[in-house]
This record gives structure tokens, C-alpha cells and sequence, in this order.
């Protein structure tokens, strides 16, 4: 029997190191928060607005993203973009995350075939 | 309606530093009022908030750092040199409670000494071991906050502690065995003579066979006595034969111990410090005798009890320490149990 808890766990563990790289993928254009969350959500990705909003917070204070605030419409949004150290770390953590993929791959298939 | 939405901002803003507040405060509001349809009803925003989550775990989020006030890595010293200092603490207070309280009770009966001095030292002990608590608690937090601060050197394997010695500490069976003989057979003459004190334990006037036996101690106190010090003998047999069945140090033998010295001990600086002690009669003969005040024996033999009986509290203090020293004596079982 498999305490789902624990299991809930197991796979909340392996994804948060994917969300930083899936947030980076998606802010190539700017993207306030809101629109952000739905965006992952419509390529089924997903991250809890409590899990976002912090994480966008905590990116742009390490200097990956630069974000500015519009305040010309009636709801104020600020709005998130890539900043130039951002797409180097995200070129960088794409490769890694290739690499990571590549060699779990082989061990995944490799121990199903033997 | 914005009521709640101000609510939970401000619960999670409270809890981040004062510098971060403001922004974060302005970017929760406007994610929220992205989140809600036009014209919300209350319902959409009690929706939306229960998808932040608790305002604790979002501010948790918003957090650069974990913050501890002990560190997961300090926790193993921190528990172990509590369990120590929070024992020779209240060891020692309970020690020199009892001389205290005992020397100078303020009730006047011996049930209210011995309530007396039940309850000042429990409560005393407690103080103590939440100073000890507090003492503790606060070394470790500044450590932590120090060694977070400062990297220390890397780390080098010829660092390591030695392994503690392999074995328990043992008790030996003989030794029990002979605790649990001398207890039963001087104990019982030691109870035997105090109850027949009228008659053993005096001044012997005039020549054998036939003696005249002033007594040494007035009766009623003795009698009071008596199944206190049958109760005491009774918990040293025990206490010798929970040594001789373990035949080692542990939990159970170290507070079977604690508990028969430091009811003999209450026992006997109760006795030795009853006012009434000595029979008068005795004291009056014997200070015909040696030509002293009566008053001045009385006096110098409950100071000399008295200051037997601090002898006896500081050897007791002494082994009752060693006794959970050798209780506690880290893991050596587990130890031997992985070699094997």
C-alpha cells in the first residue's frame, strides 16, 4: 500500500527543480503574473499561483528577470521579462535539463530491456 | 468586500521584512484582482484566496531564506547537551533544595515539612530546568547564527570523535547481592535498635547484668520515625534488586537509584534536624557527666548530625550524577549491535 502522501511528495520533489526552467521558457516575452499562470496552464504545466508569484519574486531579486509596472490601465500589472543574464542561465539550464533527460532515458529503458 | 483581500495581504506582508512589504504587498494585490472576474461576488474571492494558500505558506514562499531558530544540523548536539545540563541542573537544585528546605522548614509539623518540602523543590527543579532550557537554547541559536554567518574550515575525517567504549556500564551481580544482604541485615538492626530505642540505644548507668538505660532519643519522634526509615529500607532493597536484575546501568536502575538516596537523605536531615531529638534525660546525665550545659551537647550533636547529613547530600549529588552519566552513556549498544 502506497501512502499517498508520501507519494504526493515524491513527485512535488521531482518537479520543483523543472519550474524555475519553465517559468525562464515562457518570458521571452513580458507576461504580467496572471497571464503567466494561464499560459503554463494551457500547456498543461502546473504550478500553483502560491508557487508562482513568490518564484517571480525571487528570480528577479537573483537578476534573471527585470520586470516594470504598468500603471496606464485601470488594473496596475507588473510585468516580467528575461533579463540578459536570464536567457544565458536559461540557454544554460536548457542544456542541463537535455542532458538530465538524456541520462535518465538511459537508465529508465535500459533497465527495462535487461 | 475588499475587506478580506486587505485581510489577507496584510497577514502575509506582516510576516516578511519591512524593506520587502510594500512591493509585495502591491503585486499580491494586483495578481489577485487578475484573478477575479469582473465585478467579483465574495465567493469568487474567497475562491481565489484559498488558491494562494495560507497566508503563512505564502509568505514562506516570498522568504529568501529557511529561518531556525536551531538548525536541522545543530539539532542532534543541541537535544544531547540539553538531556545533560538540563539533568545536572535539576540535580543539583533538588540537592541543595532539600538541604535548604529541610534545615530551615517553615511548618511546624512533620506532614507540613514533608509537604514543604515536596513541593518548594518540585517547583524549584522545574525553575531550574527552564533556565537550563533557556541557557541552552539561546547557546545554540547564537552558534547557529555564528556558524551560518562564518564558513568554517571544510571538514577533516581525522576530526572525527573516537568511538565511545564498546561495552555498558555493568553492575556486578556479587556486588548487587551484597548491597541487597548489608541493606537487609544492617538496615533491619539499624530499624530493630531504633524501635527498641527505649531499651538498646542510651546510657548505660551501674554494672552488668543488670544495666540502667537512659535512652538517647525521646521516644515519640523515633516512633514517628520509624516506618519512614522502614519505608526507605524498603526502597534500597529495591533499588539493589532492580540492579541485580538489569545488571547494568539504564534508565530504570538510574531512577530507582535517584529516588532511594534522596528519600534516605530526606528521611535522615529530617531526623537529625527534629528540635526535640534528644531525650532530656539523657542530655541531663550527660551533662552531669562531662560538666557541660545540657543545652551546648544538644546544640553541637545537631550540628554535627547537620553537617554529616551536607557531607552525605554532596556524596549523594555526586552519584546520582555519575549514576545517569552512566545511564545515558551514548548509544554503546547500538554501537555494539551494528559491529556485530
Amino acid at each position: 500500500m502506497i501512502d499517498p502522501s508520501m507519494l504526493e511528495n515524491l513527485k512535488g520533489e521531482l518537479r520543483r527543480g523543472t519550474q524555475i526552467l519553465a517559468v525562464l521558457s515562457q518570458l521571452n516575452a513580458t507576461q504580467y503574473g496572471y497571464s503567466l499562470l494561464q499560459r503554463l496552464e494551457d500547456k498543461n504545466v502546473s504550478i500553483e499561483a502560491g508557487t508562482l508569484y513568490p518564484l517571480l519574486r525571487r528570480l528577479e531579486s537573483q537578476g534573471l528577470l527585470q520586470s516594470e509596472w504598468d500603471t496606464t490601465e485601470s488594473r496596475p500589472r507588473k510585468y516580467y521579462l528575461l533579463s540578459e543574464v536570464g536567457k544565458e542561465v536559461y540557454e544554460i539550464l536548457k542544456e542541463e535539463w537535455k542532458t538530465i533527460a538524456r541520462e535518465l532515458d538511459g537508465l529508465l529503458e535500459g533497465g527495462k530491456g535487461k | 468586500m475588499n475587506d478580506l483581500i486587505e485581510r489577507y495581504v496584510y497577514n502575509v506582508t506582516k510576516r516578511l521584512p519591512e524593506a520587502s512589504r510594500g512591493e509585495v504587498a502591491k503585486e499580491l494585490h494586483a495578481n489577485i484582482s487578475d484573478m477575479l472576474p469582473e465585478n467579483p461576488k465574495p465567493e469568487d474571492i474567497r475562491k481565489v484566496l484559498i488558491e494562494l494558500g495560507e497566508p503563512r505558506e505564502l509568505a514562506g514562499g516570498y522568504r529568501e531564506h529557511q529561518r531556525y531558530l536551531i538548525s536541522p544540523k545543530w539539532m542532534d548536539e543541541y537535544l544531547q547537551v540539553l538531556k545533560i545540563v538540563m539533568i545536572v541542573f535539576g540535580s543539583i537544585t533538588l540537592v541543595f533544595g532539600l538541604i535548604d528546605h529541610i534545615m530551615n522548614p517553615e511548618a511546624t509539623t512533620l506532614i507540613g515539612i514533608i509537604g514543604e518540602v515536596f513541593g518548594q523543590v518540585i517547583s524549584e527543579v522545574i525553575g531550574s530546568l527552564f533556565r537550563a532550557f533557556t541557557i541552552v537554547t539561546l547557546i545554540f541559536a547564537a552558534i547557529d547564527i555564528y556558524g551560518t554567518k562564518y564558513k568554517k574550515a571544510p571538514w577533516n575525517p581525522d576530526n572525527l570523535p573516537k568511538l565511545p567504549k564498546m561495552n555498558v556500564k555493568k553492575i556486578s551481580r556479587v556486588e548487587s547481592v551484597i548491597g541487597l544482604m548489608c541493606a537487609a541485615i544492617f538496615g533491619s538492626i539499624f530499624v530493630y535498635l531504633l524501635y527498641y530505642n527505649q531499651l538498646y540505644i542510651g546510657w548505660y548507668d551501674g554494672a552488668g547484668p543488670h544495666f540502667d538505660v537512659i535512652p538517647l532519643f525521646s521516644d515519640a519522634i523515633v516512633q514517628t520515625f520509624v516506618p519512614l526509615y522502614i519505608g526507605a529500607l524498603a526502597l534500597t532493597i529495591t533499588s539493589c534488586l532492580v540492579k541485580w536484575k538489569y545488571a547494568h546501568w539504564n534508565v530504570s536502575v538510574a531512577i530507582i537509584h535517584t529516588i532511594d538516596k534522596i528519600f534516605g537523605l530526606v528521611i535522615f536531615l529530617a531526623f537529625v534536624q527534629q528540635p526535640n531529638l534528644l531525650n532530656a534525660e539523657f542530655l541531663a546525665r550527660a551533662s552531669t557527666f562531662f560538666e557541660v550545659a545540657a543545652n551546648d551537647i544538644a546544640t553541637g550533636v545537631t550540628e554535627g548530625a547537620t553537617g554529616f547529613a551536607i557531607f552525605l547530600c554532596f556524596i549523594s549529588l555526586i552519584d546520582i550524577i555519575a549514576a545517569w552519566v552512566k545511564a545515558l552513556k551514548p548509544q554503546s549498544e547500538t554501537i555494539k549491535r551494528s559491529k556485530r
